[in-house]
């Protein structure tokens, strides 16, 4: 018998699927075994190809090790390893990295335009020509700008960043629709963050290298957060990377998590009430006046009771603190006792730099943007905001902005309605606008008015790297909703739930095939840019989404041809890059060594670049992975506090504006400002609206009939809703049961044991919204009225392995959003556990 | 496009041989971007760190070499090569071997590290700005006085060339204000200068984003500008001393005279130069932010140049220090040594630093076969070496 490369990690799966034992994972493993039938590389000349990786939004650097056949002259990838260049994950690469070769091979993947043929979401597809497909589009666009209606046009993008998302905004704004939604939910909560207490519309980063504290609410700090490899290397350099010191690390949340293992403390916190510890920790600092007095007074808003220029006198962050969160009583509420809150408070004053990180776990509930936003204090409270080891924002790199667009008729028209999903605040019309007043998109408004067709119908979907069928709980519920809009079109280079509803799929080329800048974001704070570009030519008649969105352009003519006037996708690339390399500042990725030489550099004040002319430096980019430029401006204060008062907000005038503004001009202004709270569901009144604060959280499903918390993980090799079909990924045994392929709940023992569950039963696990079942594990490690599931497998479409294992907890998800941020509260669903 | 003008130069004046014109169209110049790659590439990075980044076995290079000259930086190196080599084995690496325009690199990669100045302290540069009077006239995100302009525009720059040149070119009219207002004028070391820029830096306002990087001064340009703008005529050029002011080439062994020193100096001796100029009927000269970071590359420069050494010191060093016990009296080899008046006679410094290393291993060995001493070196002795070697092993 042969054994081929591919074959042989199919032969490893089948023997660990036996050893496992499983019905189903020995399936599974078999058909593995079965598909991956290409053979070695025939002997033929090696080489290496620097680019980025894109199996999650960390952006790490790769080297691709190719073959190219000496008999057949085909280039082949057959490895993957890091870029040592690359300034965010230095030579290093997580799991899903290594596994990029099986989205490259993936036998499932799309190879070419497709044309529904059957009923939407049956999955029959019938191929047709490219220049068919974009005829079809541009005919369909047309259509619609004709009849007045190009706002009803809605491009969905997840993962896109850089020079795909200027071309997308900027096709959006030419052809004349606001409606760009983003399934990034994360992200827009943590720019939501800063836009309240700094004034600035970025999403929060941060130094972790240089801090010698970490204190994290929820965080995933070691699994899959948002730059992985990234955030695995800050940990190390937080343990050793300085002599004489070892960083601690404090974890909140309300399991053991990986992060929480590896942390030097776990602190279980009761589902929740993140904010409400965050507020008594502030308590405790502010009352034995351990904050950063020169900070607070010089650089921060509403820290003591204030004035305004009417002679009303205002609450102080001071004052609430003092008055309503006394550890006792937070103790009671977050299960955290007494003496943790004063010791970790006095810890984290003590050890500078600290720094209080507010992510997913602590923001997924419906009071998720309120419990941000006191986190976010705690790093006020010490002076950690623009300093080396706290906060941070993310530099971009230096293009030059577009030229302005051109609006037509149609576009100004199109440009002038609201939202359909009532985010962004200019917008402040229509009904939807009352529910997402900060938002500057509101996934989880979109199902609402796709139902009701208000505050009107959309007529059709782009679809760039975003999967709602999956990822928003509603939509995964009742994919059938997308059904309303007459025309989608996805540009998914691999089959999933979302696009077997699409009218046409046209296949983007893979990460490993296409050209494309990958500026890091919301990650670090110095700009990098990374170069991606081919491993190998495309292996299919894909084509890359950027030249398919210029051809359109083209077609559909007059303004919206003018605003993308490029040849191609690489045209507008170089022509970026070109503005780099002109910047004269920042240095091609390289060693260390040479990268501590060019910021002490850098910090004198002086640029000494490595190049003399723009293809000496795209030379160099190509062959090092990218650019980057190391010089961060600490202490900036004017680019760090862009609020009315210019310094941090504790009491938020911009969140005031908003809400007022709102109730005046809103539907609910009938109610005025009263209207507006209630509206969205906030519960505080007075000053306190607009300070951190703790706002009792919303669960979906009676406390009695579903009594206990769902709660969510993303384990390292599933970051990705695309990676579930990678069979690699789903072999690597779970970090906890070292059980491959399988998808369980966790119970506390002392939960379990009262409902008469063991180790290893099938049980059902079930929330107002549905159920699934699923084998029920054991586990110490979280608390006795919480469960938890990981997140990113058990997909309805995707592939044969994505397709036939694991489960997806967002069936289970309730309706409940935060309201004022407009992101979907993915921990507030209750459930029950029975035995099958 | 700017970036095509750029000029890899550097301190490239300082690697060049005593004269510069005869090499200067055989090689390319040194260069301390390939210096910093060099130094990763030939494994020095391995045992040395340079300003903290680096390996530990060694000294700090960033530290050390600071503020030598050419020979004396390879002099260093020949004193600790039987150690170095030592180190070597120990780590399992090779010796490396460097050819001249490599040790060229290298060198100007050292000496450049020293140009370049730590970032202020803006608590400490706001402290300065109130108390020293600066505040008086002048304001900084909207506080402090009106007299003079605000020093917001001053923010964008990291490098404190633009604030000095702006203090060199007002400073007769500042200094005219500050006797008005009976303000006494600050001394200032190259420290409070930085400090000062990093004040403005943080609590300036407005203007555009981003921050404005120059590309660092080049050493030829401002020994013209020192010509051109008549600074020789009080402290000398290159090869000449002034007389009236200080020669500038003079600041002691490991002494750094970084850039914002310079500038320091120029401000506090700023009204005694500006009396002796009016004395001598030349205008104060006005400069340009590129001139001034020529000019202070060019000052810079300066301590990097050996003075000529003597023969006949030379000579007596050349016994003294045991090299004519292998290579003869006169240097003319014997003894299976070679004869250095051959191989260095005619060589450039950099040719002798380059040469001296690479045989520095064998002649450890050689040394410790025959039970010599290992002769300990100073930039002066070699210098006097070169001149003996020079006339052909004669005393002058």
């Amino acid at each position: 018998m042969r054994v081929t490369r591919r074959g042989f990690f199919g032969w490893t799966g089948a023997v660990a699927a036996a050893a496992a034992g499983a019905q189903t994972v020995r399936a599974i493993g078999d058909l593995q075994a079965a598909t991956y039938e290409a053979e070695l590389p025939p002997r033929g000349i090696e080489g290496w190809v620097a680019s980025v990786c894109q199996q999650c939004p960390g952006g790490c650097g790769i080297l691709v090790r190719t073959i190219t056949g000496v008999e057949d002259g085909v280039k082949r990838a057959v490895k993957i390893e890091g870029n040592p260049y690359h300034p965010i994950s230095r030579g290093s690469i997580c799991p899903k990295g290594v596994a990029g070769l099986q989205a490259l091979y993936d036998p499932d993947r799309l190879r070419g335009p497709l044309k529904r043929a059957g009923a939407r979401g049956q999955g029959q597809w019938q191929p047709v020509s490219w220049d068919e497909a974009i005829a079809t589009v541009v005919q369909h666009l047309r259509d619609l700008r004709a009849r007045g209606e190009a706002h009803t046009l809605l491009l969905m993008a997840g993962q896109v960043r850089g020079l795909m998302q200027n071309l997308l905004l900027r096709f959006l704004e030419a052809y004349g629709s606001p409606n760009s939604l983003s399934t990034a939910s994360g992200c827009e909560a943590a720019q939501q963050t800063l836009l309240l207490t700094q004034g600035i519309a970025e999403p929060i980063a941060y130094d972790l290298e240089n801090s010698a504290y970490i204190l994290s609410f929820g965080a995933s700090l070691l699994e899959a957060g948002w730059s992985p490899v990234r955030q695995a290397r800050a940990y190390g350099h937080l343990r050793q990377g300085t002599p004489g010191r070892r960083g601690r690390l404090v974890q909140v949340e309300p399991r053991l998590s990986v992060t929480a293992a590896k942390a030097d403390e776990w602190i279980p916190v009761r589902p929740g009430t993140d904010g409400a510890l965050a507020l008594a920790m502030a308590h405790v600092i502010v009352s034995e006046g351990l904050y950063d007095r020169e900070f607070v007074d010089a650089w921060t808003f509403g820290f003591e009771d204030w004035r305004d220029p009417a002679g009303t006198t205002h609450l102080g962050f001071r004052s609430l603190v003092l008055n309503d969160y006394r550890p006792e009583a937070v103790s009671a509420m977050t299960g955290v006792p007494i003496q943790t809150i004063v010791r970790v408070a006095r810890e984290f004053t003590a050890t500078r730099p600290a720094v209080a990180l507010a992510e997913r776990g602590a923001g997924f509930y419906t009071n998720g943007l309120y419990n941000r936003l006191a986190i976010h204090a705690l790093n006020a409270l010490v002076g950690s905001i623009e300093v080396p080891g706290g906060t941070v924002t993310q530099r971009r790199p230096p293009f030059t902005p577009l030229t302005p667009v051109t609006r037509d008729a149609a576009a100004v028209r199109g440009l002038a309605a609201p939202r359909i999903d009532g985010a962004g605040y200019p917008a402040l019309s229509g009904l939807g606008a009352a529910k997402n007043p900060l938002a500057s998109s509101a996934l989880p408004s979109l199902p609402e008015a796709l139902r009701t067709g208000s505050p009107y119908r959309a007529n059709a979907l782009f679809l760039y790297y975003a999967n709602p069928a999956y990822s928003i709980p509603e939509f995964t519920r009742n994919p059938e909703l997308l059904d309303a809009i007459p025309f989608i079109v996805s540009f998914s280079p691999f089959p999933d739930e979302t696009s077997r509803h699409a009218d046409l799929i046209l296949p983007d080329h893979t990460y490993l095939e296409r050209w494309q800048d990958d500026p890091i974001e919301a990650t670090w704070g110095p700009a990098v840019l990374g170069l991606r570009q081919p491993a190998i030519p495309p292996r299919h008649q894909t084509r890359h989404t950027g030249d398919v969105l210029i051809q359109i352009a083209q077609g559909l003519g007059g303004t919206v041809a003018a605003a993308i006037p490029w040849k191609d996708f690489g045209e507008v690339l170089k022509e970026s890059f070109r503005e780099v390399a002109g910047a004269q500042r920042g240095l091609i990725m390289t060693t260390p060594f040479e990268e501590a030489r060019q910021r002490r550099q850098a910090d004198a004040g002086f640029w000494l670049p490595t190049y003399k002319t723009f293809d000496e430096f795209w030379n160099q980019v190509a062959e090092r992975g990218g650019w980057w430029d190391p010089a961060y401006p600490f202490g900036d204060r004017e680019r760090a506090f862009r609020t009315p008062s210019g310094k941090f907000e504790f009491f938020s005038q911009t969140l005031r504006q908003r809400l007022e503004t709102l109730a005046r001009r809103g539907p609910a202004s009938g109610g005025g400002l009263e209207g507006v709270l209630r509206a969205l569901d906030i519960r505080a009144r007075g000053d306190r609206v607009f300070l951190p604060h703790h706002e009792a959280p919303r669960f979906v499903g009676d406390e009695k009939e579903f009594p206990l918390h769902l709660i969510m993980s993303k384990p390292m090799s599933l970051a990705s809703t695309r990676t579930a079909n990678h069979a690699w990924l789903a072999e690597i045994p779970d970090v906890r049961t070292s059980r491959p392929w399988e998808i369980a709940v966790e119970i506390n023992p002392e939960t379990a044991h009262k409902l008469g569950v063991k180790d290893g039963d099938e049980v059902w696990l079930e929330s107002p919204a549905g159920r699934l079942r699923l084998r029920a594990r054991l586990y110490q490690g979280i608390a006795p009225e919480v469960v938890h599931m990981p997140f990113g497998s058990g997909h309805g479409a995707g592939g044969r392995f994505a397709e036939a294992w694991g489960a997806n907890p967002n069936r289970l998800v309730g309706g409940e959003a935060d309201r004022l941020a407009g992101t979907p509260a993915l921990f507030a669903t209750r459930v029950r556990i029975t035995k099958v | 496009m700017k970036f095509l003008r750029l000029l890899l130069v550097l301190v490239a004046l300082a690697a060049l041989p005593p004269a510069p014109e005869a090499h200067a169209g055989e090689r390319p110049l040194p260069d301390p971007v390939e210096g910093s790659r060099l130094f990763v590439r030939k494994g020095c990075v391995v045992c040395h760190a340079v300003d903290g980044e680096g390996g530990k076995i060694g000294p700090d290079l960033g530290r050390v070499s600071t503020g030598r000259s050419l020979l004396g930086i390879a002099a260093v190196m020949w004193n600790h090569s039987p150690i170095m080599t030592e180190r070597i084995k120990e780590v399992k690496a090779t010796r490396p071997k460097l050819t001249p325009e490599e040790m060229a690199n290298l060198f100007t990669f050292l000496t450049y590290t020293g140009y370049l100045d730590v970032p202020g302290d803006p608590k400490r540069g706001a402290d300065m700005f109130r108390d020293r009077g600066c505040a008086r006239c002048h304001g900084v995100g909207g506080s402090g006085g009106g007299i003079g302009p605000s020093l917001d525009r001053f923010k964008r720059y990291v490098s404190p060339i633009s604030l000095a040149t702006a203090m060199w070119n007002h400073g007769p009219q500042m200094q005219t204000m500050m006797q008005q207002l009976g303000v006494v004028r600050p001394q200032l070391s190259g420290g409070d200068i930085a400090d000062l820029l990093a004040y403005i830096r943080a609590a300036g306002r407005g203007g555009p984003e981003g921050a404005i990087y120059l590309l660092p001064g080049n050493p030829q340009r401002g020994a013209q500008v020192f010509e051109e703008k008549r600074c020789a005529t009080c402290h000398g050029g290159r090869d000449a001393p002034g007389g009236i002011g200080p020669s500038l080439r003079r600041t002691r062994e490991g002494q750094k005279r970084g850039l914002t020193e310079v500038v320091a100096l120029m401000w506090n001796h700023g009204p005694a130069i500006w009396k002796k100029m009016a004395e001598l009927g030349i205008p104060v000269p006005s400069l340009t932010g590129q001139e001034m970071a020529d000019l202070v590359a060019h000052l810079y420069s300066l301590h990097y140049f050996d003075e000529p050494g003597r023969s006949d010191r030379g000579r007596d060093a050349f016994a003294s220090k045991g090299c004519a016990a292998c290579h003869g009296p006169a240097g003319r080899g014997g003894a299976g040594a070679p004869d250095l008046t051959k191989t260095l006679g005619k060589a450039s410094p950099i040719e002798i630093a380059a040469t001296m290393w690479n045989h520095g291993s064998a002649m450890a060995q050689e040394a410790r076969t025959r039970g010599l001493p290992w002769p300990n070196l100073e930039g002066r002795d070699l210098a006097d070496l070169v001149e003996f070697l020079r006339a052909g092993g004669r005393k002058k």
